[in-house]
């Protein structure tokens, strides 16, 4: 399953596992340092970075061995892991023209005229290197040019460098960790929170539509993809035996915690735009509704085929709840399967009330931030409080329970048929690929989604960062046949 | 779900026409010009097309004593086929039809839960479609809505000059403009008051109520064209013929008469029209952001028909303008540039090479904060070729502040700050209008053609930029069409040449820049000769058509004794209007007039989803390379 996420995780574009770029205030308008896991009483001095190089002893972390071999964490992640070159790729071309177009903008820091190189810019360096801002501690032996490094995701380093290998500590409670700055990156509510920070974004950085725009690509993170594709530098069975279910766990603390960042993001976008942040924000961001309502090269439908008639006759949805024509869809990556799964899941149905008034407050011709801000708040609560029951849930994610899961997917594929976008189709497809290992599939179950997997791909030609072939009312250019291979999942997962 | 997608086509690419204010040679204040309008025509009465069929059918040509022309009249000035050559040809004639066809249909149920709530008032698509709003400029208006856009919508209304025009003993020639005016006559040969009402539609004017919202388009209506309107002239198809080939005015016109046609300097008409239609297409987008970014004005019902809801009676005034406040987004999209989102996203594109923004030759960049949306480029892109034309490049610095405004306004929040944005838009009208004054008074020939063409096919060079000038596709329609216009009244005084000929007939040129849109008119025409019961006489009037200024050639025709040429036009006129839309109506041919215009439609797209701005400006300086040689 492994291969096939990596596959189509490359294919996809959208879904580009490139380094981000936060599109947060410069930090000349920031003034307080990114909140870190741990506790830390107001008013005291942040710990020191201590830098990779404090990791990278051959007798602690850089033991040459195999990647994901233990002690090699260091040589796993200098040699595989792509977060060590992500401060390099703000020296290439992208980068350049990626500033060049920003330059006009308040996030972009200048020296006179001239707009800082990518590398100077905390906008940039927020998510491409371990950097919180200006008043960021660092030691002597801490590099900027280390790129994401192990301080990134574990926490700052000065109160447990010396601390974590000594007898006891391994064997202490994660809130005894924490005291420390150490953070619990074995809980995966934790775990997708830490990748949430910059493949998501949040208060402190962001990749707004304008960072887009200005050519870097857009974010679309979902944890079960993401871990399946990682080079991890710890063996895959220390996660399996915390979670016997990984995969399919993986995948829903995923949905639920990406959601939670998601819709945390826009509560903070929304409070700023409201006047209740300390800085403004663009308003209404695009970021947060789906690409490809509006990124599409236009052309004609033929008139019988109306996406929205066909789902109406089709009894999916009804007149009264088709979307205003123009106004723009919401929420079509990171809710695409919260929504599903409230209508349908009992563990989601106390979500359904908040949801719906948020993404109805977000679809209006007028957005009202102090609304939206609201709406948002309420979601985000109920998501981390799910979130983390989820992790933490004792009944497995295994056979008949795994199967539930994926036949609500793909009953959701097949009833929306044509009224499905691209984001939905490739985050039904997501969880297909991820809880399939854990349903005990058959072949033909596997070569199904692998199908679809290939399928959704292939509708991004060369070049290209939109599915333009994706279209399934139009005279079908690629023909996907959604219809058919959900019909086929479902047969083959069994009553 | 909830997913609405984007869909378009078109049957009627666009409808237009009405009402529209102006008038007068000279300076021009327009804000005061439409209520001069309202003002100088309220005892008017608008009269259907109908009654323009006592003259207007059959061709008249030059020689009075040929058998046909049994009615010579003004045959010498007017082509007398205006009626027959709308009907037929022009989309004009079934604007209203549309709004019954299934694009129509669809777009009333998305719009407003029922297909026909594109027929109601509150829907804002009769001012187009159908003149709705020029019947408030009088009482007892006899206009028929099935006419669509109809004589009466551009020519003003004809109750107090329908007698004179026809029996003053073609003393009718003499009056000035502003004479007709006074009865109700709208003087459609001056250049600026011609562009000014077509645009009215196709670009769209928020306080006649004529506005294509984005609601509207992502229901389906196509997205409004780039208007350069000498082209646009030339396709719709002219019912006129060019000055140059006026009988009257080659010989016996006197030189009062030709004042009053705007005929002294009629070998370069053309040329004058897209000089003048590009300032005007310019300012009229700068009035259509100025008022909709009004947002206290007095009528907002005609502003921002998106704002009213179906099947309820009209917020008042108050609440219509809080709501327009608070959805300024919603509203700022319907004068934003549409491609600068909807398209593919294709890496690496050329807006993130190009960067974003006001990119105007001899003028600094003004960057826009990429993402952010930005008002309609394309009705930039000929302003500098007009300045140079006019000796007054440094208008550009005036040009560039009042953009700079635009651009920052827009750069402090997506959709810009109304207020900044109504202002800016303002400086840039008034700035518009001292422009036309000078041009409206430039006298052109060989040289100034020339020189007008060289500064068009060099519009994107400049050897010193850090960044190329790049433009898009509907930047580079503007500029081909113009240089498709001026080329024609050049090459017919100073000889054609060969290479250009050549290069302006490519498909590289022709059809990928969509200069000739309408590729399914012959097989429209049929749709409409069915309609007819396919009478006698079409193929000989779509000869006639094909050269309608060719006066020898009709008088040939008028020669046979038995011409069918002659007898197609009473067919057009004998169909009663109902008959007309019902036809239109038709199962067969709704399906079929649907399918051609989704087809054009289709095809523009693809042209725009594949345009190149590097091969555009390769064809441009391979233009350019022939200009200069002799």
């Amino acid at each position: 399953m492994r291969g096939i996420v990596a596959r189509f995780l490359v294919i996809a574009g959208a879904i580009s596992l490139v380094w981000i770029c936060s599109s947060q205030a410069p930090a000349a308008r920031r003034q307080e340092p990114e909140a870190l896991p741990g506790p830390r009483a107001a008013g005291e001095v942040s710990p020191l970075y201590m830098g990779v190089a404090s990791c990278s002893a051959v007798a602690c972390h850089h033991a040459n061995g195999p990647m994901s071999s233990p002690r090699s964490e260091y040589s796993t992640w200098a040699g595989h892991d792509k977060h060590a070159r992500a401060y390099q790729v703000l020296f290439d071309d992208r980068s350049e023209r990626i500033v060049r177009n920003l330059t006009d903008s308040g996030e972009i820091l200048r020296k006179g005229e001239k707009p800082l190189p990518a590398r100077e810019q905390p906008l940039c360096l927020k998510c491409h290197a371990t950097y919180t801002g200006e008043t960021m501690r660092t030691s002597d032996r801490f590099q900027i040019s280390d790129g994401v490094g192990c301080e990134s995701c574990h926490g700052s380093a000065e109160n447990w460098l010396t601390t974590h290998y000594q007898a006891g500590f391994k064997d202490l409670p994660q809130s005894e960790k924490a005291k420390f700055g150490l953070v619990d990156t074995k809980s995966l509510h934790v775990r997708a929170k830490i990748c949430a920070r910059c493949h998501i974004g949040d208060e402190t950085r962001e990749v707004n539509h304008d960072l887009i725009a200005a050519g870097h690509p857009r974010l679309s993170f979902e944890l079960g993809g993401y871990l399946s594709l990682y080079k991890r530098h710890w063996p895959e069975s220390s996660d399996r035996a915390r979670y016997p279910d990984f995969e399919a766990r993986a995948w829903l603390v995923g949905q639920v915690a990406g959601a939670e960042a998601a819709v945390e993001l826009l509560e903070h976008r929304a409070q700023c735009a409201a006047g209740k942040g300390k800085i403004s924000k663009p308003w209404p961001e695009f970021s947060e509704f789906g690409c490809y309502a509006c990124h599409k090269d236009l052309n004609v439908i033929p008139w019988g085929k109306n996406k929205a008639e066909e789902s109406i006759k089709e009894g999916y949805v009804k007149r009264s709840e088709i979307r205003r024509p123009g106004t723009l869809p919401y929420g079509t990556w990171y809710l695409a399967n919260i929504r599903m799964l409230a209508d349908n899941h009992d563990a989601f149905k106390d979500q359904k009330e908040a949801l719906n008034t948020l993404i109805q407050s977000m679809e209006q011709p007028s957005v009202s931030p102090a609304q939206v801000a609201q709406n948002a708040s309420r979601v985000r609560s109920n998501l981390a409080k799910l979130a983390e029951k989820l992790q933490q849930e004792k009944v497995l994610l295994k056979g008949d329970r795994a199967r539930a899961l994926a036949r609500l997917l793909a009953g959701d594929g097949e009833k929306k048929n044509v009224a499905l976008d691209w984001d939905g189709a490739a985050q039904i497809y997501l969880g297909l690929a991820a809880l399939q290992f854990d349903a005990d599939p058959s072949m033909d179950l596997k070569a199904d989604i692998r199908d679809l997997g290939r399928g959704l791909k292939s509708v991004f030609p060369k070049n290209y960062d939109s599915p333009r072939l994706f279209n399934p009312v139009a005279e079908p250019r690629v023909d996907l046949k959604l219809e058919d291979r959900f019909k086929n999942i479902l047969k083959h997962l069994g009553q | 779900m909830k997913r609405v997608p984007n869909r378009w086509s078109s049957f009627v690419w666009s409808a237009l026409a009405g009402l529209a204010w102006v008038l007068g040679s000279g300076p021009v204040v327009f804000a005061q010009l439409n209520s001069k309008e309202a003002e100088a025509w309220k005892d008017c009465q608008y009269q259907p097309a109908m009654l323009c069929t006592r003259c207007h059918d059959k061709p008249k040509g030059g020689d009075v004593s040929l058998p046909n022309f049994t009615q010579q009249r003004a045959g010498d000035v007017a082509v007398m086929t205006e009626y027959t050559i709308w009907k037929t040809y022009d989309k004009h004639a079934q604007a209203y039809a549309v709004l019954k066809g299934p694009r129509g249909r669809l777009m009333g149920q998305l719009l407003g839960g029922k297909e026909d709530y594109v027929l109601s008032k509150e829907a804002g698509c009769l001012s187009c479609h159908a003149m709705q709003n020029l019947a408030k400029q009088g009482e007892g208006q006899n206009l028929d809505m099935l006419d669509g856009v109809s004589c009466a919508g551009c020519h003003g209304p004809s109750s107090k000059w329908l007698d004179p025009h026809i029996n003053a003993n073609l003393k009718w020639r003499d009056n000035t403009p502003e004479d007709k005016f006074k009865l109700g006559m709208r003087d459609l040969r001056n250049p600026e008051v011609r562009a000014t009402l077509c645009a009215s539609c196709h670009i769209g004017n928020a306080s006649e109520g004529k506005v294509v919202t984005h609601a509207m388009m992502a229901a389906g209506h196509p997205p409004l064209p780039p208007f350069e309107v000498a082209l646009f002239s030339r396709n719709e198809p002219q019912h006129w013929r060019n000055l140059k080939d006026i009988p009257y005015f080659k010989n016996k016109a006197s030189d009062k008469v030709a004042k009053n046609y705007y005929a002294e300097n009629k070998d370069f008409q053309q040329t004058k029209l897209a000089l003048i239609g590009t300032v005007v297409a310019f300012r009229e987008t700068m009035k259509l952001v100025r008022d909709r970014a009004t947002l206290d004005n007095a009528n907002p019902a005609d502003y921002w028909p998106e704002l009213l809801s179906p099947g309820e009676k009209a917020p008042d005034k108050d609440k219509l303008q809080s709501l327009a406040s608070n959805r300024w987004p919603e509203l700022a999209m319907a004068h934003s540039d549409c491609y600068a989102c909807h398209h593919d996203l294709k890496y690496p594109g050329f807006r993130q090479v190009r960067g974003f923004g006001y990119h105007i030759k001899g003028m600094d960049p003004l960057r826009l904060i990429p993402g952010r949306p930005a008002v309609r480029e394309w009705s930039t892109s000929g302003l500098p070729a007009v300045l140079a034309f006019l000796n007054k490049k440094d208008e550009l610095n005036t040009l560039h502040v009042g953009l700079k405004t635009l651009t920052q306004a827009s750069n402090n929040q997506p959709f810009g700050e109304p207020k900044a944005m109504k202002e800016a838009a303002d400086k840039l009208i008034k700035w518009a209008d001292g422009l036309l004054v000078e041009l409206n008074k430039a006298a052109l020939d060989e040289m100034s053609a020339l020189k007008f063409l060289q500064e068009l096919t060099t519009l994107y060079e400049e050897p010193n930029r850090k960044v190329p000038l790049l433009p898009g596709y509907e930047s580079a329609r503007i500029t081909a069409s113009l240089i498709d216009v001026v080329y024609t009244d050049y090459a017919a005084k100073a000889g054609k040449n060969a290479d250009i000929d050549k290069i302006l007939a490519s498909a590289d040129f022709k059809d990928r820049l969509d200069l000739m849109p309408y590729r399914k008119r012959t097989e429209r025409l049929n749709v409409v000769l069915k309609i007819l019961g396919n009478p006698p006489g079409a193929d000989e009037f779509r000869t006639y058509l094909k050269d309608i200024g060719n006066e020898a050639a009709l008088d040939d025709m008028a020669r046979k004794p038995m011409s069918k040429l002659f007898q197609f036009p009473s067919y057009v006129t004998a169909i009663s209007n109902q008959m007309f839309n019902d036809g239109l109506l038709a199962k067969e041919n709704v399906t079929d007039l649907q399918l051609y215009s989704d087809e054009e439609q289709n095809l523009l797209m693809n042209h725009l989803a594949t345009y190149d701005p590097e091969a555009f400006k390769r064809m441009l300086r391979d233009l350019a390379s022939k200009l200069t040689k002799p």
